[in-house]
């Protein structure tokens, strides 16, 4: 029995063929650290996690990106983590990977007896995976002579699976999704979709895991199995807005998370990566009040946000209107979110929209604050480093000129008493300039029309021929009356 | 002779104390006479007339017979623009004696031969090089006529002439009230039923001036395209750049039929200076422009929108290579004197940008934040001087003596309540209120000769109702065009 109308997947083939060809929006994760187009971001300053413990939160696929990662952005924990890394890997199954490990390897530590390649192990699992393939395609193929549903549906999860683990991640997605004909109950459909969500998470492929998210919320299935999904289901559905760069929308469906998502996720996430991704977001998305009521104040996600106090604590300091703590805290915990699969990209835009809505919370209560309180606020740093902080060229008094020019802060700057002067509104004077505007515009607007109405009723159009003018003329009152008339007879 | 004098006289006199009466009795009285007078043979001394008649008073005998005498003088000369009737001469003084003060009232009775006296004196004056004399005169009889909001080709003749003159800020009176209607024949229809007596003084000048009444010659699309685009060149060169804007958005937004006449094009290009040189941007354009119609703009003007995009990006490199570039563009379609006012704007907005963003700083940072001509600080000071002075800006410069020769520029407050603001906003609201009703007035009307007046649609809702209960044929007969007019009339007599 189908659960599901037939054409409810159409929209599949179509995502899974857009799928191989990367788009330029689209980062395969599992090529992030080696073959990233854009510059190789490089962090120096230690993190703040044990590397053995941080990867042990983790499962599956995701272990080794991340220690790839890891691996190939911090100095100072290269070599530690692209030896797990390179061991991870050869745990597994997909040679591709254990190939650029082992690369990366020797970039980093070029004489370590790591780094070299183990040509006896890549052949013989070249080998193995070969056979392994061919044998399942085997099967799959006598299953579908069989025509068991049941049958044929197992043969495309192992193969999707094998796929999945040998690094094929396109013709994993393929075989999942060839499994939707063959699912026959709801739950065979769900863990379909999640299977297809991971993969396409790992891909990078953030337009399909939102569709197969909201598949998801659509399946009609029991209660409890709905309870069961919906902490998965918000993690991957957050994870894909991040992504996207729509943070509001991200910090609600990681608010929105159940805490029940415990451990259940590693293979994508942990609690802790909600706590941070929820917090950042909903840091630099909201205001103070929704911060408080939705964030601070919220039950349910306070259950995330124990496991990592720190964001908590910026949290509040925010919402206490203590700016400089709270970027100190963000500001320590950088190379960690630097270090981070999913954080990485996005970092530097969200601690810019925290650190402009600072400044901006900052300045409401004031008329005119001094240039030098700013300074120790929002960039005690360059006070000790430079002879004039305050001066036309510091960097601050730069990013202030270009918060006001963009029109986020209604300030202005007074270089001779260096303080920045809030802008007074004269409401009165404001609302007699609208007046005065609305009336010009509409006179002008009028004035337009009505011309052009005459202009028209007179036969004055522009037109080539200047003869027909005239006959058109002497027609035109009774053409417009035609118009008209027959128009009312519609009403 | 003294005879004729005498009945155009007593006829005149009977008029004035006619006055109190009816419009009508006026009405005959006055086509009587004209009726009178136009039986005259050529050959009466109208000079002797001319003598002895007040032209304020005697407004359409003065006129009819003026008119004579100069036909009878091009007659003989063989010449358009007699000797006599040329400026200094004897019959100049008397023409422009009359259209200084004659009777708006007589003179809706002779439009044909008013609009020949006008024309002649802006032909005379331009034949002997001197336009400017007649700007003056041919401006006094427009607003004594006082067509309200009706373009007729003495209109467009005069601000020929005041362009040709360079009297910029003698057409002002003229373009001033905003022009609505057209001559036509067309609405006659319409005002059948209400139709006062010419005479009356309810009647507006969308009446009196028609195809027949002769005030205007045969008008077409490029009669009204370049009044409006004479009106911007005259706005443009006494740099009220809204008014020219909104006169040139008129030009651009004018009903195309099949093409775009270069009239519109190159008002479209004086479009686009001048809302940089008022604006600082390019505004949007109205949206009653057709897209494709915009299209033909902006491939025919390809240089001036890449000068304009130089301009919003404050890129002054790009910009004075575009103008330099340019150059023989701007010749050929003689816009060299707005573009070469670009710089001056560039600057000109480029502080008051700055104003946004500082409240107060030095003028050397005005010069390094202003990558234009005027870099040294010395230079800017003098410029930004003249922008206080000019009002242009609402700043005060500061010299500051422990720093030198540095020069504080401080801007003052945005919005900074004066009290003589307050009145003049007062009277700017008024003002702008007198202008709405006025407006409120001419869209009203114009929706009732659109047959979209309330009273038209009250009526046909209720022949719709009619039509439901008669059965569908009867209903759609009474809607259609035929029918109409003489519904129309029905109403308005319900109405009186």
């Amino acid at each position: 029995m189908d659960y599901m109308a037939p054409d409810a997947f159409d929209g599949v083939p179509s995502a899974q063929s857009a799928g191989p060809v990367t788009g330029p929006g689209l980062v395969d994760l599992d090529n992030l650290g080696v073959n990233m187009t854009g510059p190789i971001v490089k962090v120096d300053d230690p993190p703040k996690f044990e590397l053995e413990s941080y990867i042990a939160n983790y499962t599956g696929r995701t272990r080794f990106n991340r220690l790839l990662l890891i691996g190939t952005c911090s100095t100072y924990l290269s070599v530690e983590a692209l030896k797990a890394a390179v061991a991870e890997a050869k745990g597994g199954r997909d040679v591709s990977r254990y190939e650029r490990a082992v690369r990366a390897l020797a970039d980093a530590a070029p004489n370590d007896p790591e780094a070299t390649l183990d040509t006896n192990w890549v052949d013989h699992m070249k080998k193995s995976v070969k056979a392994e393939t061919d044998r399942l395609e085997h099967e799959l193929r006598g299953y579908k002579n069989n025509l068991i549903k049941e049958s044929i549906r197992m043969g495309n999860e192992d193969l999707g699976q094998h796929y999945n683990q040998i690094g094929d991640l396109v013709s994993a997605s393929k075989a999942y999704s060839r499994m939707r004909d063959y699912c026959t109950t709801p739950t065979h459909i769900a863990s379909m979709l999640f299977k297809i969500i991971n993969v396409a998470i790992e891909r990078g492929d953030w337009l399909s895991v939102q569709s197969n998210v909201q598949r998801l919320r659509n399946l009609q299935s029991k209660q409890e199995e709905q309870a069961k999904n919906q902490p998965k289901m918000s993690a991957a559905l957050g994870l894909s807005q991040l992504h996207s760069g729509s943070y509001l929308d991200a910090a609600n469906s990681f608010l929105a998370t159940d805490p029940s998502l415990g451990d259940s996720y590693n293979e994508v996430l942990t609690s802790n990566d909600v706590a941070v991704y929820g917090g950042l977001c909903a840091l630099a998305s909201m205001d103070r009040n929704e911060l408080q009521r939705r964030v601070l104040d919220n039950s349910t996600f306070r259950n995330f946000l124990e496991l990592e106090p720190h964001i908590r604590r910026a949290i509040s300091f925010f919402c206490n209107s203590k700016f400089r703590p709270c970027l100190e805290i963000l500001e320590a915990y950088n190379a960690d979110y630097l270090l981070d699969i999913h954080l990485q990209r996005h970092i530097k835009t969200l601690f810019t929209r925290i650190r402009t809505k600072a400044i901006q919370q900052y300045l409401i209560p004031f008329s005119r604050v001094t240039l030098e309180s700013m300074t120790k606020m929002f960039a005690p740093r360059v006070v000790g480093g430079q002879a004039d902080p305050t001066d036309c060229d510091s960097p601050f008094v730069q990013e202030l000129i270009g918060l006001i020019q963009d029109g986020t802060l209604d300030a202005r700057i007074d270089l001779e008493k260096k303080v920045l002067v809030s802008n007074q509104v004269n409401l009165r004077a404001e609302v007699q300039q609208s007046v005065l505007d609305s009336l010009e515009n509409y006179a002008h607007e009028a004035h337009l029309r009505i011309l052009r109405t005459n202009i028209i009723r007179a036969g004055l159009e522009v037109r080539a021929d200047d003869r027909r003018s005239r006959e058109d003329r002497s027609k035109g009152w009774e053409g417009y009356g035609n118009v008209f008339s027959r128009g009312s007879g519609v009403m | 002779m003294a005879e004729i004098l005498l009945h155009l006289t007593t006829v005149s006199s009977q008029l004035q104390a006619l006055d109190d009466t009816s419009d009508e009795r006026y009405d005959t009285e006055l086509r009587d006479l004209i009726a009178y007078i136009k039986q005259f043979n050529r050959n009466i001394d109208s000079q002797y007339l001319l003598d002895n008649l007040s032209p304020s008073q005697h407004t359409l005998s003065y006129l009819i017979i003026l008119n004579l005498h100069i036909e009878t003088l091009q007659n003989q000369t063989k010449n358009r623009v007699p000797d006599e009737i040329k400026p200094g001469n004897d019959l100049w003084a008397k023409a422009v004696y009359f259209l200084r003060s004659f009777d708006p009232i007589q003179v809706r009775y002779a439009g044909h031969e008013w609009r020949q006296l006008v024309e002649l004196i802006g032909q005379s004056a331009e034949a002997v090089a001197k336009p400017f004399l007649a700007v003056q005169v041919i401006r006094e009889a427009l607003l004594r006529l006082d067509s309200s909001g009706v373009l007729t080709s003495v209109h467009i003749t005069f601000l020929r002439l005041s362009l040709i003159s360079r009297s910029y800020s003698h057409a002002l009176p003229i373009l001033e009230k905003e022009m609505f209607r057209f001559p036509t024949s067309s609405g006659q229809a319409y005002r059948k039923h209400i139709e006062r007596p010419l005479c009356s003084e309810d009647t507006l000048g969308d009446t009196f001036i028609s195809d027949a009444s002769g005030f205007s010659a045969k008008l077409t699309y490029r009669d009204h395209t370049s009044f409006f685009l004479y009106g911007a060149m005259i706005y443009m060169a006494l740099k009220y750049w809204d008014k020219a804007l909104h006169l040139l958005t008129i030009v651009i937004s004018s009903p195309v039929n099949d093409s775009v006449s270069k009239i519109m094009v190159e008002s479209y290009k004086k479009w686009v200076l001048a809302s940089l040189l008022g604006h600082g941007k390019l505004v949007a354009p109205p949206k009653i422009i057709s897209p494709h119609v915009l299209k033909v703009y902006q491939t025919l003007s390809k240089p001036y929108a890449s000068l304009a995009d130089a301009f919003e990006r404050s890129d002054f490199q790009r910009l004075r290579a575009d103008i330099d570039f340019g150059r023989s563009v701007w010749r050929a379609d003689n816009n060299e004197g707005l573009v070469c006012q670009l710089f001056r704007a560039y600057n000109t907005f480029l502080v008051l940008k700055l104003g946004r963003t500082f409240s107060a700083l030095t003028t050397a940072d005005v010069a390094r934040r202003t990558f234009t001509s005027l870099a040294s600080s010395a230079n800017v000071e003098e410029f930004v001087a003249s922008l206080v002075m000019s009002e242009t800006l609402g700043a005060t410069l500061v010299h500051l003596h422990p720093h030198g020769s540095a020069t504080m520029l401080r801007f003052s407050a945005p919005t900074k309540l004066v009290f003589n603001k307050e009145i003049s906003m007062r009277n700017r609201l008024i003002e702008g209120g007198r202008a709405l009703r006025f407006i409120a007035n001419d869209v009203d009307q114009c929706s009732s000769e659109l047959k979209l007046g309330n009273e038209n649609l009250q009526l046909l809702s209720r022949n719709q109702r009619w039509s439901d209960t008669s059965g569908k044929g009867g209903g759609d007969s009474v809607g259609e065009a035929d029918g109409g007019l003489d519904i129309e009339e029905d109403i308005m007599g319900d109405a009186t």
